[in-house]
């Protein structure tokens, strides 16, 4: 009852803030047009007009996320990765043991999980690929496809994503090969100044002002929006298995880790 | 009552729930013993800042998403373009609250780890036993 | 090697069905990115979905699992949707219910797990457990006629279990 009381009077005091608000006229009316930066970003997010401003997709998140603002994105990702580190490194010392087990759920969960699995991936990668034109991207399929090893670490157990092969090592490494794409896509430029010695920017997508350089755009007559495809393909597999060596730590039982946990102090 | 003044209350209202909830969750956070809650309220807050940010950025409808969606086989004219930029929603505070979510969950899943070796040192997750016992 | 190959055709197809599908387009770029990743899903789930690739790649089993689709979204949902809708409107509420065992006699996980399946989804009846070694499901019946096997298994899942031996079995 008293919790009760407590939410009607938070709602009451909410409604009677915002007749007073209204009554004493605090606020304008809100939302009626966007900032002009704003409509810098969608005016020559997919302008070829103007080439020196554009980023040639027409996903105008993706463009600032990889393109516009790609060093804040680029730093994010590193703060996302050194999560994950810090989550390995609270493990360390714990082995993932590999046996056979037939633990999990009923065959039935078993079976219409194991048709699901194929199909996530597909899913997964469709949001990834399609980055640049539809809403989603690399972050967004990571996640997605992060789902595969979770289901399987419910329904069939861990040893059985350990037995097929999705170690932490496994793991470790498709994540870092992610992470050492990205930094190669954004340092592809450099490479084409030193070696034809025209000006480029670190993380450049397309042709600036001062720099003749640029990704191709479209590949066979099919858009690719230059940079912003090679770093969802990247960003997905980095998130993908950052996620799986989270989930496959989550799931390691209790007894393994005290038993690494309270080696020296308790015995 | 005027559709100015309703659509005015209802702009109020929501900035307000918005304070609202996030004065609930800062209280969650620092009054809370129990650090799981702490982590459900800190998500709680994390949540609501994104809504904020994605609310600034909103344009009344008539509005679409911000996602050109002529042809795009072959280059748009500046006639489309002009429109499309007259009608799409701010795409900036969606780029900023994309990494903000993903750096969130990161944050979240160090601090779930932590609080699990927590529990698995002192066996228990409330803050004043924990200050108590010694690993 | 080439065995595997052969198994990630099957799933492989879906693969590329379910990308063109979710993508929601079918341009030149979708058609090449959708074959890679379909090739490349269909490899790495092969060994865990397909066990032997002939049956999978049976137009005989495909044309009786269209029947057997036709078959049950036609006549044996509509049956048993209204058995239940008149068992709902009568005011006597005619309604018997109880967990009753259903036997099987099928060995392939995908046959039990479509016999599960179709039994649960029709209205009136749910799976709620099954035990491989004795073959039997535990299946909740809004209308229990009688407990015994035989009469479980002729008024639940012989129809099911007759089309589901020609396609899995």
């Amino acid at each position: 009852m008293r919790k009760f009381l407590i939410a009607a009077a938070v709602i009451v005091i909410a409604v009677l803030a915002s007749i007073a608000a209204t009554v004493g006229g605090a606020l304008g009316p809100l939302f009626n047009g966007v900032r002009s930066l704003a409509e810098f970003y969608l005016l020559n997010v997919f302008n070829p007009h103007n080439q020196t401003l554009t980023a040639m997709s027409p996903e105008a998140v993706t463009s600032i996320v990889w393109d516009y603002r790609g060093l804040d994105t680029l730093f994010e990702t590193v703060v996302f990765y050194m999560a994950i580190i810090g989550c390995v490194s609270l493990h360390r010392g714990i082995e993932l043991i590999r046996k056979r087990s037939e633990a999990g759920l009923s065959r039935i969960v078993k079976t219409v999980t194991k048709i699901l699995i194929p199909l996530n991936i597909v899913i997964a990668a469709s949001i990834a690929l399609h980055g640049h034109l539809t809403p989603g991207g690399g972050f967004q399929a990571g996640a997605a496809m992060a789902v595969a090893p979770i289901i399987v670490i419910v329904v069939f157990s861990r040893f059985f994503l350990l037995r097929k092969g999705v170690t932490k090592e496994v793991a470790l490494s498709l994540r870092s090969m992610g992470l050492l794409g990205i930094a190669l896509v954004a340092l592809i430029p450099l490479i084409a100044w030193v070696t034809t010695g025209s000006a480029a920017y670190v993380m450049q997508n397309q042709v600036k002002a001062d720099s003749s350089f640029s990704f191709p755009a479209y590949i066979g007559g099919s858009l690719v929006s230059g940079s912003l495809i090679w770093y969802n393909i990247f960003e997905f597999l980095a998130v993908t298995f950052g996620f799986t060596i989270v989930f496959l730590l989550l799931s390691v039982d209790e007894e393994t880790v005290r038993k690494v946990l309270g080696g020296e102090e308790h015995e | 009552m005027s559709d100015v003044a309703i659509d005015l209350f209802l702009s109020n209202f929501i900035l307000i729930a918005i304070i609202g909830t996030i004065g609930v969750s800062l209280y969650g956070i620092v009054a809370k013993p129990n650090l799981i809650k702490k982590i459900i309220a800190l998500t709680i807050f994390t949540d609501t800042a994104n809504v904020i940010a994605i609310l600034i950025g909103f344009r009344r409808p008539p509005s679409v998403p911000p996602v050109f969606t002529g042809a795009l086989t072959r280059p748009p004219t500046l006639e489309e373009l002009r429109a499309f930029a007259s009608s799409a929603v701010d795409p900036l505070p969606q780029a900023l609250v994309l990494t903000a979510i993903v750096i969130g969950m990161a944050v979240n899943l160090l601090i779930i780890f932590i609080t699990l070796q927590v529990f698995r040192l002192y066996g228990t997750v409330d803050m004043r036993r924990v200050r108590e016992l010694r690993g | 090697m080439v065995r595997r190959f052969v198994k990630a055709v099957t799933p492989g197809i879906v693969a590329f069905l379910t990308y063109v599908v979710f993508s929601g387009s079918i341009r030149p770029y979708d058609v090449v990115t959708g074959i890679i990743v379909s090739v490349v899903a269909g490899i790495i789930t092969a060994e865990l979905l397909v066990m032997s690739p002939t049956k999978a790649l049976n137009p005989v089993r495909l044309l009786w699992l269209i029947i057997y689709g036709l078959y049950y979204l036609i006549i044996a949902e509509s049956r048993a949707h209204f058995d239940v809708a008149k068992r709902i409107i009568n005011p006597k509420m005619p309604i018997k219910p109880g967990i009753v065992r259903v036997p099987f006699n099928v060995k392939t996980d995908y046959a039990i797990t479509s016999i599960a399946n179709s039994i649960t989804n029709t209205p009136g009846t749910v799976v709620v457990d099954l035990n491989t070694e004795k073959q039997v499901y535990y299946v909740h019946w809004i209308d229990v006629k009688a407990p015994d096997p035989k009469t479980t298994f002729e008024h639940i899942s012989k129809m099911f279990e007759r089309f589901i031996k020609k396609v899995f079995e």
